[in-house]
């Protein structure tokens, strides 16, 4: 399983590397962490005649918080991610996801810039940066374009990037008061793919949810921001409220049977995985006692 | 053995290693990262090889257009079975004592017919790894498609085709077992209990793939083979007999391997191509399969399905065990322990050490073209044990009985030994029932099924799994020697013992 | 053909200086043209772990890096770090405890074991479960290697001043 051959350039900027990509057009891959690329290559799915090495540009790297965003850079290593004071406190979703991704060695080389752009429907960031209401950062020949979330991912392994362009950043705006996060995910071991994961983002009030964001992912070809979580918001949440919420889920999904779970499964981890979500946002353990039926 | 008058007997003694942990020697090399894989050798000309796999199940091999691929700098040379042909000789998986098992000769490299999806095509030599792939990639194969033989419970019907027309049909092996009264058995029964066992396809996954260096040194008419194996003196003898070559000729290493659990005890088409592909190019070839190829061409075991009946009396007498076996093992018996030897077991196992004398077993063995099966670590043991408890389980259940009780009224007891099982196979001091007592009290079963009651009235379902199980131990040359296969060991060591010079 | 490029690099703390095909990985120049077989390969996509190695410090899969990725990292291999005697009560306990039998994934396991403690002076089991996992052993079964390496851990609090 080796890799065909190919040339290598190192990118010496960003404008250097939009140079590289606009003259071989897809011919040419980007290479960040190489966590996903590199596993393609080897099993030859894929044979990019040119491979531009983005991993010295200086640009991309870096944690800044602003007033109202917090910017990360495209070659953020999962790592970065899991020891940043400034994720801790403004982003701490993604510091418990991050957990979840792959193994220590992956997670040393892996980016979060590589890993949006490679868009698995099965992988913990996407879904996160729905969650977050981020902002994905993109530069090309006409400048930047600065991309929501929701419609980065457009479907297995497709963004709203062409292949003339570069993720440069990610921007997540401030969390406001009274934020919080959930993150869980069902996986055969730690470390695997998901069978079913959620990631959330809300703010919750006394008992009661003012925003309400739960992203299912591995239930399709993309992120899914629940849009049953809109029952939930802004009122008494009561167990029969919940279950129809969940209900109402598993409607929402068109997930995929395989050899990990059958599509009635994936359904049934969903429903369980926002229930458990909304009980552990609300601090309502009785919720989470009635289990999704 | 009576103590001596100091109260120590031989074990106590210093130098005893009864009872005390000895660590391996050879743990130091490994943990250093300085172990003696196969896969971490070079040899000087060493070249390698990838082999062009074929993408079809069944197929005729029309063309073989390598012209291109020997053009690209690297490539040494890209030979076809034919070719290969003229310097190793095919081989069939058959063994005397397995009567009436017969299977098709096969070929280090498929020549017109290519069996499974994986069987290689042809070899393509160059000096990396790497570059052998790419010339793989362009090597252009003309395949004339054939209709596949892959459900095994069609294999034996008249409208499949045959997949060697010279053996008459797709049946390796059949072996039938009657023994006692099942019939009568079966009628004295208060419930007769059917179902079937399906296993899927398993294989070993050893960490280091399967890894071969032959090298013949044509001066002196000596072929060395470096190779992760199993058994080196099956290597030996088999590359020796089918390269024409006397045993003092070829000589085997083997120092550390990767795992193999049953994988690499075997004779591979691949390892044997690279035996030829040293003779012909008359320089070392190395071959490591990778992880893909490994999944693809490693023997795969244990693709069986079993339907099998059990006889119960109200008050839990186990009256009989019956079972037909189906498995399908690929296009050939492997070489040269057989691929029959797997359903040959079940044969011997299902039944365990359970006291009813009546027992009936069909076992048939089909081709298909799926990749080759063969033994893998337990050979016939968890099917035969899942089958044989499995249907002793659905006996309890069938007469509301526990499962241990009925494991209790009929496991041969404690001081019922020697015996012999309806198979034929010898027990002797086994101890299923100090066994079981021990394993009751050690985890406190009537606690744990009081607790399973109780969830189960909140919907929390709880299982309790037993099985009893039999284990072959000592098989020795009655298992393979006897039916001729040549995995003998004869070997000579000289030992010089030397003062030191003063 | 592509064009073979200049790195310079350390391995086990000496300057190696090479000329590479930008498709040869890390984990193959180790092995073919350092001759560090220590470092083995067993899946070549990032799953096994046996490939581990440290790059700047950190554990990675030299089986996804490219060798000219490595351009003026410093590498260790599992030959350094044995050879150092970074890892010889690791290595000790896994001699102690069996926690070997094959030794294909012992570099890799020993590796991310000493990763681990070098950030966790007593991880619990799970967390060494965790750390773990993204390395597989055929052979053991793996209670043994998690017992040498919560041995190694307790030990090592001990012995601290």
């Amino acid at each position: 399983m080796k890799a065909s051959a190919f040339s290598y350039a190192r990118a010496t900027s960003v404008g250097n590397a939009l140079e590289l990509l606009i003259a071989h057009g897809d011919k040419a891959k980007v290479l960040s962490g190489g966590q996903s690329l590199m596993p393609a290559m080897n099993l030859r799915l894929i044979s990019p005649e040119l491979i531009v090495d983005i991993g010295e540009l200086a640009e991309l790297q870096g944690i800044s918080v602003s007033r109202d965003v917090v910017r990360i850079g495209a070659l953020t290593r999962h790592v970065d991610l899991a020891r940043s004071p400034e994720i801790a406190t403004h982003a701490p979703l993604l510091a418990q996801a991050i957990g979840h991704v792959a193994h220590p060695a992956i997670r040393n080389r892996g980016t979060i810039g590589g890993s949006l752009a490679h868009a698995d429907p099965a992988s913990e960031l996407p879904a996160c940066m729905v969650a977050l209401r981020a902002v994905i950062v993109v530069s090309g020949q006409h400048g930047e374009r600065r991309i929501a979330a929701a419609d980065f991912f457009t479907g297995i392994y497709q963004t709203a990037l062409t292949a003339q362009e570069l993720l440069v950043a990610v921007e997540l705006p401030a969390l406001p008061e009274n934020s919080a996060h959930f993150f869980d995910e069902f996986a055969r071991r730690h470390g695997d793919y998901a069978i079913v994961g959620l990631a959330a983002q809300a703010i919750v009030r006394g008992e009661v949810f003012l925003d309400f964001r739960p992203v299912l992912f591995a239930v399709g070809d993309r992120p899914v921001l629940a849009k049953a979580a809109s029952r939930l918001v802004h009122r008494p949440v009561t167990p029969a409220l919940l279950a129809e919420a969940a209900a109402a889920l598993a409607a929402e999904l068109e997930p995929d049977g395989d050899q990990q779970a059958s599509v009635s499964m994936r359904r049934h981890l969903a429903k369980l995985l926002l229930v458990r979500c909304a009980a552990a946002l609300l601090d309502r353990p009785d919720l989470a006692a009635g289990g999704a039926g | 053995m009576s103590p001596a008058p100091d109260g120590l007997s031989l074990l106590d003694r210093p130098n005893s290693y009864i009872g005390k942990v000895v660590p391996r020697p050879n743990l130091e090399r490994l943990m250093q990262g300085r172990g003696l894989y196969v896969s971490d050798m070079e040899l000087p000309r060493m070249a390698h090889v990838v082999f062009l796999r074929s993408p079809h199940a069944h197929a005729n091999i029309v063309a073989i257009d390598a012209a291109a691929a020997r053009g690209i700098p690297g490539v040494i040379a890209v030979v076809t079975g034919r070719e290969l042909a003229m310097v190793i000789t095919p081989w069939v998986g058959v063994l005397s004592h397995l009567k009436g098992l017969k299977s098709a000769p096969q070929h280090a490299i498929a020549i017109d017919h290519v069996c499974w999806q994986g069987e290689a095509v042809a070899a393509v030599v160059a000096t990396s790894r790497a570059v052998a792939e790419d010339a793989a990639e362009i090597v252009s194969v003309e395949y004339r498609e054939l209709e596949p033989v892959t459900d095994m419970r069609t294999a034996l019907d008249p409208e499949t085709p045959v997949i060697h027309p010279s053996l008459g049909d797709n049946l390796a092996f059949e072996r039938q077992l009657d023994v006692g009264a099942v019939d009568q058995a079966f009628a004295d029964s208060d419930a007769v209990v059917e179902a079937e066992f399906v296993f899927g396809r398993h294989t070993g996954v050893t960490l280091e793939p399967r890894a071969v260096v032959a090298d013949w040194n044509v001066a002196e008419t000596r072929l060395t083979i470096y190779q992760g194996t199993q058994a080196p003196h099956m290597v030996q003898n088999i590359a020796a007999l089918h390269l024409g070559l006397q045993d003092s000729q070829v000589r085997v290493v083997c120092k550390d391997v990767g795992g193999s659990f049953g994988i690499k005890v075997h004779v591979y088409a691949d390892e044997m191509a690279t035996y030829a592909l040293s003779k012909l190019l008359r320089r070392p070839i190395k071959f490591v399969a990778d992880r893909v190829e490994s999944f693809n061409t490693d023997i795969h075991a244990r693709d069986h399905r079993c339907k099998g009946r059990i006889g119960v009396k109200r008050d839990g007498t186990i009256t009989a065990f019956e079972i037909d076996d189906l498995t399908g093992i690929g296009p050939y018996s492997m070489y040269p322990r057989t691929s029959a030897i797997e359903a040959n077991q079940i044969v011997n196992l299902v039944g365990g050490a359970y006291l009813t004398k009546n027992y009936r077993a069909r076992a048939r063995v089909v081709f298909q073209n799926k990749n080759v099966m063969c033994q893998y670590r337990g050979v016939g043991h968890p099917i035969a044990c899942s089958v044989t408890e499995g249907l002793v389980d659905l006996a309890a259940s069938r007469i509301g009985m526990d499962p241990v009780e009925i494991r209790r009224r009929n496991l041969v007891p404690d001081d019922g030994y020697p015996c012999a099982s309806p198979a034929g196979l010898k027990f002797e001091l086994l101890s299923h029932h100090a066994a079981i007592n021990k394993l009751m009290s050690m985890m406190d079963y009537d606690a744990l099924r009081a607790e399973q009651a109780a969830l189960r009235r909140s919907n929390i379902h709880r299982g309790i799994g037993i099985a009893s199980f039999i284990e072959i131990t000592n098989p020795s040359a009655a298992f393979y020697g006897v039916g001729g296969a040549r995995i003998s060991s004869q070997d000579g060591v000289a030992v010089r013992s030397m003062r030191p010079a003063r | 053909m592509t064009i073979p490029v200049a790195i310079s690099l350390h391995v086990n703390g000496e300057a190696v200086e090479a000329r590479v095909l930008p498709r040869l990985n890390l984990a193959d120049f180790l092995r073919e043209q350092l001759q560090l077989t220590g470092t083995h390969v067993g899946c070549e996509h990032g799953v096994c772990g046996a490939c581990t190695v440290r790059v700047n410090g950190d554990i990675v899969r030299s089986c996804l890096t490219l060798a000219v990725q490595a351009d003026r990292a410093s590498v260790e291999t599992i030959e350094g770090l044995s050879d150092s005697g970074e890892i010889a009560d690791l290595q000790a306990a896994f001699r102690d405890r069996n926690a070997l039998q094959c030794g294909f994934c012992t570099p890799g396991m020993l590796m991310a074991a000493q990763d681990l403690l070098k950030s966790e002076s007593s991880p619990s089991r799970q967390r060494i479960r965790e750390h773990l996992a993204g390395n597989y052993c055929r052979c053991t079964g793996y209670q043994a290697i998690i017992d040498a390496i919560e041995t190694t851990a307790r030990a090592r609090i001990g012995r601290a001043p």
